[in-house]
């Protein structure tokens, strides 16, 4: 399976997101359905980047592949501190202004991209596997529909 | 990011170019503060040239909504892509903003 690695920094951002991205586009993906995967993508590293390493640097590893031109399968892995991201529990997206936390959206945008979303712990690796199909479930009538099942 | 600004109906129009993410939701928030200390509170953000938009960059729009709301002022939005519609809608920000289709309709709105 394409493997990519690198150090888990904001500056290796983007060419991570392409990578994905570009597997998106060769099995052709449509365009919304890539942004929606840039979006999850991208909130899952810029957590690690932020908040895995605390007191060392470290790396992060994509591997990525698509089933049947259907279903693009990915995994996000780190040896950072041990952190299940699908624990994070969900904002609350009806709060008015001044009740709404600021942070906290990331989770909820992966969990609403992503058709599936699993965790697990392997030896020292957080290990992230993340799948979507080439719709987003429920994308048609967008407000409360779609995505990973509480 | 880029952040064009300009005036219409006395009105401080911010135009975005670019991606508004972790990596620039900062400069949206400092561009906000900084007028706010000049007083200019009503505020437009034009996002015609904003592609995409993640939790960092929405989060900025919040915190500078907070901070000119408390002065007594606001933001509106204009232009939104669909990528960056989609993400407003998805959080119900739609509601909490007042969205307009160009930065000349938002800024007549105040």
């Amino acid at each position: 399976m394409p493997e990519i690695t690198s150090p888990a920094r904001m500056a290796h951002l983007e060419r991570l997101i392409q990578f994905v991205a570009r597997h998106a586009e060769t099995a052709h993906f449509p365009t919304q359905r890539i942004r929606e995967i840039e979006l999850a993508v991208e909130e899952i590293l810029v957590n690690i980047f932020s908040y895995a390493y605390p007191d060392t640097t470290g790396d992060v590893s994509l591997t990525c592949r698509v089933e049947d031109d259907l279903r693009l399968v990915l995994e996000i892995s780190d040896t950072g501190t041990p952190f299940n991201i699908l624990n994070v529990p969900a904002p609350n997206v009806a709060a008015g202004i001044y009740e709404r936390q600021v942070g906290g959206l990331g989770v909820f945008f992966v969990k609403k991209m992503a058709d599936e979303a699993h965790y697990r712990r392997d030896g020292d690796r957080n290990i992230l596997m993340l799948i979507f199909g080439r719709h987003r479930h429920g994308a048609e009538g967008q407000e409360h529909a779609g995505g990973v099942q509480e | 990011m880029e952040i064009r600004q300009e005036t219409i109906n006395h009105v401080a129009v911010l135009s975005l170019e670019g991606r508004l993410d972790a990596s620039s939701a900062r400069d949206i928030k400092e561009k906000v503060s900084s007028l706010s200390r000049e007083n200019r509170i009503n505020l437009v953000i034009d996002m015609a040239g904003v592609d995409f938009i993640d939790s960092s960059g929405l989060g900025s729009l919040v915190s500078s909504l907070r901070t000119v709301n408390k002065l007594g002022g606001d933001i509106k939005i204009s232009a939104l892509q669909d990528q960056v519609r989609a993400v407003f809608e998805l959080t119900r920000l739609h509601r909490i903003f007042g969205i307009y289709d160009d930065s000349t309709a938002a800024a007549m709105r105040f």
